[in-house]
């Protein structure tokens, strides 16, 4: 099909395209506006299209909740009944408009989202308005729909190995703040703080002027007119004062039945346009990687390499970045005792990055696709939106991927060694989760937790 | 219906019972004035499967509550009547009465606080008892006073209907663009 003489004639414009794509990524179209409208962050980036989103992101997310299932619940009482609507009407309104509402939280974030059809911005601007400035929170609310979306949002949780050793390791390595769970577990006592007056109270905080950020996209993205927002609460059930995050590190066993993972986590970088922003980290993520972005090879990453005799095995490495902190994580799942033996290997190819046993050209790759995933998480609308609002919330500046990008390109060989030295030198953090029998314990592993 | 108390608040008694005695037969004992009224009535159209809430059962309350005169002579009257009625001699509340076979009155009674429930609960045993030992009366100090005699279920009652309605009004949508 395609002659040998035809590749090698793309070749080339397959590079300069590379690099003319790199060049729009600091296009001012991919960047954001940001303006203040009415004492509201609002960043707006202007596309042409049919359709339009708009994201409101509260800085209320598990860190900042007063009790454990604050978050969650606000996260669920989104587009439930407000002071003018019922829940109902909301949602055949939004039916009739033919848009998508939804609501999500994280560790930092209560995120509520719109996508739309341009012409209806004016509507979903409202809309959003009055789910932040308007709530109602009935108790009957709370007991008929959103204890009971919280009760299946926890089936899902805890029924994931993997999310347990995940929260875990924040818990660990963060204690509380970044460390609570983002969704409380089944047997944490968190319905005695639940009910409708609280949440009012932990709402009308979160979604208080300072606290939130407007984040849009579309044709007519900079009509997101002002959104009249509340006071902060005084009562007892507002945000928790936002401690700096301190790392902790240690180790932690969970036997359970649901399935076997280990996570190795290291205090890692926090998130672009904060102080604690290291780009190394999410070059140093890239070059153990562990899971291959190409069907049918191993990759070129480290830690792909060093598990392949492992058949039953997940391999993933993440830097987790948070508003003044991050957390570097490598995960892995599958059989017990793979686990085990390959969790010895992971810290064995930590070692060699420390060494600067490492190919120049590997983490050339390492850098190439580090940028991609920055540049395609925020492109990305479900990520790009929080990032953004996040950045903005937190008193930085929005995500740039023009920026990001630059930044990475500039991470040399040097700040890559040192970064997984700095992780070997620490104190890590080491969460095991499933049948422990087989699970190593840190000392086994070389590490000290 | 007649039902006034003297502390406005109570006006709504009448649409509560109104329009739940639609579907299930007031309590025995006690009597209104306009059930004949209702009884004349051939039969209610039911628009779905839940009861719709109606204001549309004849009642002169609305009448005689928008001019203050008439009020101020049905109050008197209305007092005594549902003294008269005897149920707070038994200890119970004008809420206790509202019949709880309905879907929306159980979904009520779902939704009221842990202590109203209770309290609730408590009341019709306790009034149970009473007319079990029936020449015995429970202590005065048992017995609701006029002002103790406030709605607590009728308004869920009321928001409930006001969901149904507006479903069954969604349901029915026509969109015109």
């Amino acid at each position: 099909m395609l002659s040998r003489s035809s590749l090698s004639r793309n070749a080339p414009r397959a590079l300069s395209a590379g690099r003319r794509a790199m060049a729009s990524a600091a296009n001012p179209t991919f960047q954001y506006d940001v303006t203040e409208a009415a004492g509201v962050k609002v960043a707006n980036r202007e596309v042409n299209g049919a359709t339009g989103t708009l994201a409101l992101v509260a800085k209320a997310g598990s860190r900042y909740q007063p009790f454990p299932g604050f978050s969650d619940a606000l996260d669920k009482f989104a587009f439930k009944t407000t002071l003018k609507r019922s829940a109902l009407r909301i949602t055949r309104e939004v039916e009739l408009l033919g848009g998508q509402i939804s609501s999500t939280h994280s560790r930092e974030n209560v995120v509520l989202r719109a996508k739309f059809l341009a012409n209806d911005l004016p509507y979903f601007t409202e809309l959003l308005a009055e789910v932040a400035g308007k709530p109602k929170f009935t108790d009957h609310e709370l007991n008929e729909v959103v204890s009971q979306l919280l009760k299946y949002q926890q089936d899902a949780v805890y029924s994931s190995a993997e999310t347990v050793a995940t929260d875990a390791a924040h818990g660990v390595a963060f204690h509380r703040g970044l460390g609570a769970p983002i969704t409380p577990s089944q047997s944490t006592p968190y319905e005695k703080y639940l009910s409708g007056d609280a949440l009012a109270q932990f709402a009308q905080d979160a979604y208080s002027k300072s606290n939130i950020a407007l984040v849009a996209t579309g044709p007519n993205s900079a009509d997101v007119s002002k959104i009249s927002p509340t006071g902060a609460s005084a009562g007892q059930y507002k945000l928790q004062a936002s401690e700096p995050t301190k790392y902790f590190g240690g180790e932690q066993r969970l036997p359970s039945k649901t399935g076997n993972a280990v996570v190795i986590a290291f205090p890692g970088s926090s998130a672009f346009g904060t102080a604690g922003y290291k780009p190394e980290a999410s070059v140093l993520a890239a070059l153990l990687g562990g899971e291959s972005s190409i069907k049918w090879t191993p990759g070129f990453s480290l830690l792909s390499k060093a598990t392949q005799g492992f058949s039953f095995l997940n391999v993933s490495t993440k830097n987790l970045a948070y508003s003044d902190a991050g957390l570097f994580t490598v995960t892995l799942t599958g059989a017990a005792d793979q686990i085990g033996a390959a969790s010895k290997n992971v810290v064995d190819a930590l070692k060699k990055a420390a060494a600067g046993e490492v190919a120049s050209e590997d983490i050339q790759k390492a850098i190439a696709l580090a940028k991609f995933s920055a540049l395609e998480s925020v492109q990305t609308l479900e990520t790009g939106l929080e990032a953004t609002g996040s950045g903005l919330v937190h008193g930085s500046k929005a995500y740039q991927i023009g920026e990001i990008a630059q930044a990475l390109e500039k991470v040399t060989e040097q700040q890559v060694k040192e970064a997984a030295q700095t992780f070997l030198s620490g104190k890590a953090t080491l969460v095991s989760v499933g049948d422990v029998h087989h699970l190593p314990y840190a000392e086994d592993i070389g590490l000290s937790a | 219906m007649m039902y006034i108390d003297a502390s406005g608040v109570n006006d709504c008694h009448l649409q509560t019972s109104a329009s739940s005695f639609r579907f299930a037969q007031p309590p025995s004992g006690h009597l209104v004035f306009n059930r004949t009224a209702l009884s004349n009535l051939p039969s209610f159209p039911r628009a779905s499967e839940y009861p719709v809430f109606t204001m549309s059962a004849p009642s002169i309350t609305n009448y005689i509550v928008k001019r203050p005169w008439l009020k101020r002579w049905m109050t008197p009257l209305a007092n005594w009547y549902t003294d008269a009625a005897g149920y707070r001699k038994l200890g119970l509340k004008f809420d206790d009465l509202i019949p709880e076979e309905s879907e929306v009155v159980q979904k009520a009674i779902k939704r009221l606080p842990s202590k109203e429930a209770y309290d609730r609960v408590f009341r019709i045993r306790r009034a149970f008892q009473v007319l079990l030992h029936f020449p015995h009366s429970p202590s005065p100090n048992e017995q609701i006073k006029p002002h103790e005699d406030v709605e607590y279920l009728s308004p869920i009652i009321r928001e409930i209907e006001k969901e149904n309605k507006e479903r069954d009004d969604l349901d029915n949508l026509v969109v015109r663009k």
